[in-house]
């Protein structure tokens, strides 16, 4: 008769692994007194779990760490050399490559540095005294009402020994210059920079 | 912390000793299981290689949701199926061609050579997951949430399929009693 007490049935293994308590190894025993399903069974899990398995040998278990270690050591690394190609491939490139790559960094560089100076790096930068009036000019133009104070200072120092530094050339030119005419000069000049030399001129004129 | 992940972190931090640890813990148990399902030895030494090396190799791929025992069982019966899949399916003897003399009265006569093979051959014959489930139960000693966990399924399918394999074995038995009192 086929038994179908699942609860016992299923602890059959562990009983047979000698891993229940004693409260649930005597309920068993009970059981198996009374039941020749459960017996039949519990000889067949014997006999499956007493299967013998061949014992490859204390030499092959203790080679086993080191062997797989090798292993996934030399996987990873042919895993990494997927990518060595490529990058060999880069170092062996022709000479003109070189050149071609370099002449494209070079070029990049200058584009960089020759690019117009933002408002910002022009405020912070003032160009040295004696600059011609072009190079002065920011590559925006500024807005007085964004100064700070501080700038409004700075660019006043700056501006006064800048006209000084006019007044006393043009000073030099007027007492020393035969040769060159005086038209030539203003010639050169743009129109703010006449405008300057005018109030430049005026100012001498008030101070006599 | 469970001491697998411990040893597990120390290997990824270098601790090769953590690593030798690891494959000599679990070295023995695995064998086991792996032989009982491609019943060569070399095969089950194969696998149990290479279930490691797929371990260590993918050691990002285990995101510690169960042990790394359990993991480590997945890999192998992966491993073993697809092997068992390749070779062994054709030159199985099918499950009702096999006879198993029935003796319950004395056990020892059930583990005579020639029961022992038919057994064999009747386990080997059982639907895939009716008998890993029998398999972990008996032989591994595993427990029924192990199994689920290791075969991916509900603690409840794990004990339905350990309950339909042993009763399929067993009408087996019965059943090759009868023929031989006959």
């Amino acid at each position: 008769m086929t038994c179908n007490n699942l609860d016992i049935k299923g602890l059959l293994p562990a009983y047979q692994g000698k891993m229940l308590s004693p409260t649930d190894t005597d309920r068993i025993e009970k059981h198996l007194s009374s039941c020749e399903d459960c017996r039949t069974e519990l000889s067949l899990l014997y006999m499956m779990s007493e299967e013998p398995v061949p014992d490859p040998g204390e030499a092959f278990w203790a080679a086993m760490p080191g062997r797989i270690f090798r292993e996934v050591q030399a996987q990873k690394q042919q895993k990494a050399s997927h990518w060595l190609p490529f990058g060999r491939g880069m170092l062996i490139l022709p000479r003109w490559a070189w050149a071609a790559a370099a002449v494209f960094l070079v070029a990049a560089v200058v584009l960089l540095l020759d690019r117009p100076v933002p408002l910002d790096t022009a405020r912070n930068a003032l160009p040295e005294n004696g600059s011609s009036y072009g190079d002065l000019l920011p590559a925006e133009p500024v807005d007085m009402a964004d100064l700070t104070d501080g700038e409004i200072d700075t660019v006043d120092v700056w501006a006064t020994e800048e006209l000084a530094l006019m007044r006393d050339e043009v000073s030099d030119m007027f007492r020393t210059s035969t040769d060159i005419s005086i038209d030539d000069r203003l010639v050169e000049l743009d129109t703010q920079e006449l405008e300057q030399l005018s109030r430049m001129l005026d100012t001498q004129d008030e101070e006599g | 912390m469970d001491e697998d992940l411990t040893l597990l972190d120390r290997f990824v931090a270098g601790d090769r000793d953590a690593f030798d640890e690891l494959v000599r813990k679990h070295q023995k148990p695995l064998y086991s299981l792996l032989y009982r399902m491609v019943s060569d030895k070399e095969d089950a030494a194969d696998i149990l290689q290479k279930t490691f090396i797929k371990a260590f190799t993918g050691i990002g791929g285990f995101e510690r949701r169960s042990s790394f025992r359990t993991w480590l069982y997945q890999i192998a019966i992966n491993l073993a199926k697809n092997l068992y899949r390749d070779r062994s399916r054709a030159a199985l003897v099918p499950l009702d061609d096999v006879v198993i003399r029935r003796d319950p009265k004395v056990l020892e006569s059930l583990i005579h050579k020639e029961s022992r093979d038919h057994l064999h051959r009747a386990v080997a014959g059982l639907p895939d997951k009716q008998r890993l489930t029998v398999m972990l139960r008996v032989q591994e000693q595993k427990t029924f949430e192990e199994i689920a966990g290791i075969m991916q399924c509900s603690v409840g399918t794990s004990k339905a399929n350990y309950h339909h394999g042993v009763q399929k074995l067993k009408e087996l038995f019965n059943k090759a009693g009868n023929d031989h009192d006959v």
